[in-house]
């Protein structure tokens, strides 16, 4: 039992150095790239989009729900960031500091333009009874939980959205969010509850699920 | 972990499209080339505050240690005249209006 441990923590411990030396390959590429932008070199900002457009892509798409409008929000987030690189001073990772600004932007733009919110009272399956026994596919519970999020009121929903981009980082969160973490753990915590509230009772949360 | 943490933290990502990449460089270089926007003038309003602030000293030492000039009650009378006018014209929306002509002037005048 105990060897069987020790293989499996070999590949996961190997596994989580990799990706350590991975992100400290990044880090330093990101400061790397940096000094070359400023110093005037404009191609080195590509490599920077390449290392961070798929993320920025996918946080936008959280708050929009709209492929092509995620990809719109995320090009005015790298252009924003290639007119402040000169005022990034370093203090903290560059990626600390492009998700901040990154979910600032989407925080802005969504109250500019909420995506369609349809009130889960709304959604008819929901309130058939045979759903609410299991019945609903995986991809319609998937709709009902991102219904209700974008449903959060803002503060709850951003500390929602940015907590689970993050795997679960509330020190990532909390960074992107500007707020000390003990701020973000009481959102977290109301939305959670909100959200459990909200589907109490369907094929989320309901007894289907709770049996899984 | 329930059904909403897991669907919470199992969120399916999406790749950008294949010309992202091009697309955000294309902006970069439209950014890049553009003329640096026009800077506040920070120096000339220092200036102007700090002259503006002078004066006012200046005037609220010296004014009452002289005598009232001769101009003076025909000013006043002058001004009580346009206040009754204007109170009985809608002074509020002619204030704005002259208010507002006076700064459309103005900043004409500074950006042309």
């Amino acid at each position: 039992m105990e060897e069987r441990e020790e293989t499996a923590a070999g590949p996961a411990a190997a596994g989580e150095a990799a990706s350590d030396a991975a992100e400290v390959d990044a880090a330093a590429g990101d400061a790397a790239d940096v000094r070359a932008v400023v110093a005037g070199d404009h191609a080195a900002f590509e490599r920077i989009v390449r290392r961070w457009q798929t993320p920025l892509v996918n946080l936008a798409f959280r708050y929009c729900r709209d492929r092509g409008r995620a990809e719109e929000m995320a090009q005015d987030v790298f252009v924003k960031l290639f007119r402040a690189l000169a005022t990034y001073r370093g203090d903290s990772r560059f990626s600390t500091w492009l998700f901040a600004v990154a979910a600032n932007h989407f925080r802005a733009q969504s109250r500019r333009h909420s995506p369609e919110q349809v009130p889960l009272e709304a959604i008819a399956e929901l309130q058939d009874p045979s759903t609410a026994h299991g019945v609903l596919e995986e991809a319609d519970r998937r709709e009902i939980v991102r219904r209700s999020v974008s449903s959060l009121p803002r503060r709850y929903r951003d500390a929602v959205l940015l907590f689970y981009f993050f795997d679960m980082d509330l020190a990532a969160a909390s960074a992107a969010l500007g707020l000390p973490e003990g701020t973000v753990k009481a959102r977290l915590h109301r939305g959670r509850g909100i959200l459990r509230r909200k589907l109490a009772g369907t094929a989320v949360t309901g007894p289907a699920s709770q049996k899984a | 972990m329930d059904d909403l943490e897991r669907i919470l933290s199992s969120e399916p990502m999406i790749d950008p499209a294949p010309g992202f990449t091009a697309q955000v460089m294309e902006a970069v270089r439209r950014e890049a080339e553009a003329p640096p926007a026009l800077a506040f003038p920070w120096w000339r309003a220092g200036i102007g505050g700090a002259a503006m602030a002078l004066l006012l000293g200046v005037a609220i030492i010296a004014l009452p240690q002289q005598a009232e000039p001769a101009w003076l009650p025909a000013v006043t009378g002058a001004l009580d005249v346009v206040s009754r006018i204007l109170s009985k014209a809608g002074a509020p929306l002619i204030a704005a209006l002259l208010i507002s002509l006076v700064s459309a002037r103005l900043s004409l005048r500074a950006t042309g």
